[in-house]
């Protein structure tokens, strides 16, 4: 067990700057982005430096207590790669706020924003089953709130459906701990994950069943997205990217840490009861998810509304990876999550450009963009062939590592490549249908769009990064098979990193 | 939620999941320890109840502590009963195990936990910014025994809700239930006088001061003991007032920043705002 | 037998009715406002469900005074105190959602003079 304490900074750098930011909002409320836009870029610089430095993996206790006992941190893999990615996102999304959030309240704005990232990095980041609810409950308060602001009121329906539904769900998960406490009296993930043996049956198929439920709100699986299109439809263009780009990855961490590393066993994955095992339950509603969210996307007429659904479907594509189980099949799901977030934060970027500039949220209005400017069109289609999996684009790799691990797999995980390919034409179809209309002409001239250079700057960066990845796979490839390693060998990856002198019972 | 699906189909859709969570409880139910065969020997809070962590972790090497038949004390680990009064320089001196819970062992959460308050308190000012509507809505003035009395009571209650939180350690209560307390008197100023306006920048500057505090106690921790919110200071007797080292100045942070808080959001919610968006 | 019963199923079976009429209330209402109640309730069961699991019948409570002694015989005998610092918590994430929810319906009832579901809808087509 190596010890790195401190790695606190990346909670409590974040904490001491959102605490002072109303004393800034005095000086100045413009000033306050700034300060949310360095502290997220601490957080970017320092887990970069655990990344690539190789710190991991690594124990952070917290209050000096030993893992069992108090509350820790930990850094595998897995918490490296994500929370980098989490904080780069969020410092690109920050530098966009720069330009798009003018009005209202910016000093408190740029507290929920900051927090909402810090949260996220706390989920991925938290050794400690409680502590993966408070962090729940700091993304989301933060995210309700985020998503109420805005001069349209259609902001305000989303948000009290999100809020409605996302604590109901995480008072559901909150149940499904306090009956794991009752069995093994711990809290600790890594105590949990090597004594789940010791539970009885019945209990824990229903805590399984109820923390499954809790974390799929944030995950956007099937029976608990409801809140999904109402919610990204009536948020700010920024905000909607965060959801997407940042809330997501940290739902989908919380959820297969959960099943996988809690639940689950080494080499058999989960816990079973009768025949199915709650992976398999996660898989159905994957299934499902991407079906509903492919179709509805497919019917949209408002772009904003049809990326919601899409982003609910990759979701679901990106739990179908992690469900197969295999360390092929996980590393594809991380690899699709991450592209998705790429993508699906710029095209979101882009929209709230084009809203910023006076155009309007349906697909008609996207005619003749190309004229109108090259650049965002550019990034558009770049951003649209990510999520169909056109070859030579990010996404590509991953939709094509999640079909190779189902050929692997066998048996009825054969029924993913079909999902996959179902999926991407369905994509296909309605993303190229923008992609065309982008392009074709229009005989009205309309003025050029002038981009600012501060929403340029993250629109640019994520545009070459997406082809950079689909050119050269094997630069987040490598990461997501390390953090692939951590999730499907659950003890030597996670529970003996953390509490060395534990025997699996 | 959907207003165009049918009444009946929704009642019968919630009692259907009303119904799969009371039979998934039932089965959950009879399976937990109830009653009497609730035992708390075998749980890790039996060691916070003992303060005595450290010896717990050399219990780990042997892994009997993981065991499911956990002995409930082990005979061959020396133990003294921790007496009131007496006992003196345990890993957490607080009287209250509650508390030594809440703020040391598991302070991490406590920190969180603040800041999910001060993240929706946050979101409660940013929805209701605005400026303060010219014609105020017509309300009942109160009267002046009401005036007077919140007026004497605000006093009292000030002073009990900082009893409260400086006893944290010994007592029932501590940082959050004194912080609400002086928060309640703080209403009461604003039901006494219609129009009363408190010190906004002070009220925020406190609130932002004492959150800053906290972190730092937990910076403290970092760069004296190396772990982000340990016990820096010595812990002193069981149940004296100066004891259980930095859990009462993180309730005197916590309380403080509570009750500016919670004044702050009281403030914002009564007062009548118009936004602009221009 | 009787009291052995309430003893042991007592704040479970009340814990979980309020889960459920709360659970209940959130599903078929129609006002925010009742919803917003609903959620209250469905609070308060979990806070009880959590506080009862720490409870046995000769529990202590989990303070150090001059009369009160958490060990008898090498045993411990209060109550479990982790589950009521928990509640603490949850307590106050609960009164912090409940503020948030509370405003945003406040910013409802401004913008679309009404808080009932069906109308908001029927306001945005």
């Amino acid at each position: 067990m190596s010890i790195f304490n401190n790695a606190a900074l990346l909670i409590a750098v974040p904490l001491l700057f959102a605490f002072s930011i109303p004393l800034f909002g005095f000086v100045s409320k413009q000033l306050t982005k700034w300060v949310a836009l360095f502290t997220i870029g601490f957080n970017a610089t320092f887990s970069l430096y655990i990344l690539l430095a190789h710190k991991y993996p690594t124990v952070v206790v917290m209050g000096n207590w030993v893992p069992p006992f108090g509350e820790n941190l930990y850094i595998g893999p897995v918490a490296a790669f994500l929370v980098s990615v989490i904080s780069l996102i969020g410092l690109l999304i920050a530098i966009y706020n720069l330009w798009a959030i003018k009005l209202g309240d910016v000093t408190r704005f740029s507290v929920l924003f900051l927090m909402f990232i810090a949260g996220a990095s706390g989920m991925v980041l938290t050794g400690d089953i409680f502590n993966l609810f408070i962090f729940m409950e700091i993304t989301g308060v933060s995210s309700y709130a985020l998503v109420a602001y805005g001069p349209r009121r259609r902001a305000l329906g989303g948000a009290f459906k999100f809020l409605v539904v996302s604590s109901i769900g995480s008072t559901l998960y909150l149940l499904g701990v306090m009956l794991i406490y009752t069995q093994l009296g711990t809290l600790n993930i890594a105590e949990i994950a090597a004594r789940i043996n010791q539970t009885t049956p019945g209990l824990l198929t229903f805590a399984g069943i109820l923390l499954i439920s809790g974390l799929a709100v944030e995950a956007e699986l099937f029976p608990f997205n409801g809140w999904v299109p109402d919610t990204y439809t009536g948020a700010v263009n920024g905000i909607s990217a965060a959801l997407s780009g940042v809330g997501a990855i940290a739902g989908v961490y919380a959820l297969f840490r959960i099943v996988m590393t809690v639940l689950g066993r080494d080499g058999t994955y989960v816990f079973t009861y009768g025949k199915l095992d709650l992976m398999t339950v996660v898989a159905i509603l994957a299934t499902a998810t991407v079906i509903i969210g492919e179709l509805s996307a497919l019917v949209q007429k408002n772009v904003k509304k049809m990326l919601a659904y899409s982003s609910m479907a990759q979701m679901g594509l990106v739990a179908a990876g992690f469900s197969i189980g295999s360390k092929l099949g996980v590393y594809g799901g991380i690899f699709q999550l991450v592209n998705h977030s790429i993508a699906k934060s710029m095209l979101f970027l882009i929209v709230g450009v084009l809203v910023g500039s006076g155009l309007g949220e349906r697909i008609e209005d996207f005619k003749g963009l190309w004229r109108r400017s090259p650049f965002l069109s550019l990034a558009f289609t770049i951003g649209a062939f990510s999520m169909l999996g056109f070859p030579l684009f990010a996404g590509f790799w991953s939709k094509f590592a999640i079909v190779g691990a189902s050929i692997q797999r066998g048996g009825w995980y054969d029924f993913v490549i079909g999902l996959i390919l179902f999926a991407s034409v369905v994509e296909a179809f309605y993303y190229l249908r923008i992609v065309t209309y982008i392009f074709s002409s229009t005989s009205i001239k309309e003025p050029k769009i002038r981009v600012n250079l501060s929403p340029a700057i993250p629109i640019f960066i994520l545009a070459v990064v997406i082809v950079a990845i689909g050119i050269y796979p094997n630069f987040i490839g490598s990461f997501s098979m390390q953090s692939a390693g951590e999730f499907t060998h659950k003890m030597t990856g996670y529970v003996l990193n953390v509490i060395p002198t534990i025997a699996a019972h | 939620m959907r207003s165009d699906t049918p009444e009946l189909f929704k009642k019968i859709f919630a009692l259907s999941a009303v119904a799969i969570l009371i039979v998934g409880f039932f089965l959950a139910f009879i399976e937990m320890p109830k009653g009497w065969s609730v035992n708390v020997n075998g749980r890790v809070s039996r060691l916070y109840i003992l303060k005595n962590v450290r010896t717990a972790t050399k219990l780990l090497d042997s892994g009997s502590f993981f065991a499911k038949g956990m002995k409930p004390l082990r005979t061959d680990v020396a133990y003294t009963p921790i007496e009131f009064k007496k006992t003196a320089n345990l890993e957490d001196g607080a009287a209250n195990v509650v508390t030594s819970i809440v703020v040391d062992y598991r302070g991490f959460d406590t920190l969180g936990e603040v800041t999910v308050l001060f993240l929706a308190v946050s979101g409660v000012m940013m929805l209701l910014f605005g400026k303060p509507r010219k014609e105020k809505k017509k309300k009942t003035e109160p009267s002046l025994i009401m005036y007077v009395g919140t007026r004497i009571a605000f006093s009292i209650i000030f002073l009990f809700g900082i009893y409260i939180f400086v006893h944290g350690h010994l007592t029932p209560g501590g940082g959050f239930p004194g912080g609400t307390v002086i928060a309640s008197g703080i209403l009461g100023l604003f039901l006494g006088k219609r129009g009363y306006n408190p010190n906004h920048a002070g009220l925020k500057s406190f609130e932002a001061l004492s959150g800053i505090a906290f972190v730092i106690i937990g910076l403290i921790g970092l760069f004296s003991v190396n772990s982000f919110l340990a016990n820096f200071l010595p812990t002193g007797i069981v149940g004296n007032l100066y004891s259980a080292g930095f859990v009462a100045l993180i309730y005197i942070a916590i309380g403080m920043k509570v009750g500016a808080e919670l004044a702050a959001m009281v403030d914002t919610m009564i007062t009548d705002t118009e936004e602009e968006w221009s | 037998m009787m009291q052995e019963f309430l003893q042991n199923w007592i704040y479970f079976i009340a814990s979980l009715s309020l889960v459920g009429v709360g659970l209940y209330i959130v599903l078929t209402k129609e006002n925010i406002f009742r919803i917003i109640v609903g959620l209250n309730i469905i609070e308060s069961g979990t806070n009880l469900f959590m506080v009862a699991i720490a409870w046995h019948p000769n529990a202590v409570m989990p303070i150090y005074t001059a009369t009160n002694h958490l060990m008898v015989n090498g045993k411990v005998v209060t109550a479990d105190p982790l589950p009521q610092s928990l509640v603490l918590t949850a307590i106050v994430i609960g009164l912090g959602t409940t503020a948030l929810a509370l405003a945003i319906g406040i910013k409802i009832f401004e913008k679309y003079g009404t808080l009932d579901v069906r109308k908001i809808k029927e306001a945005e087509k």
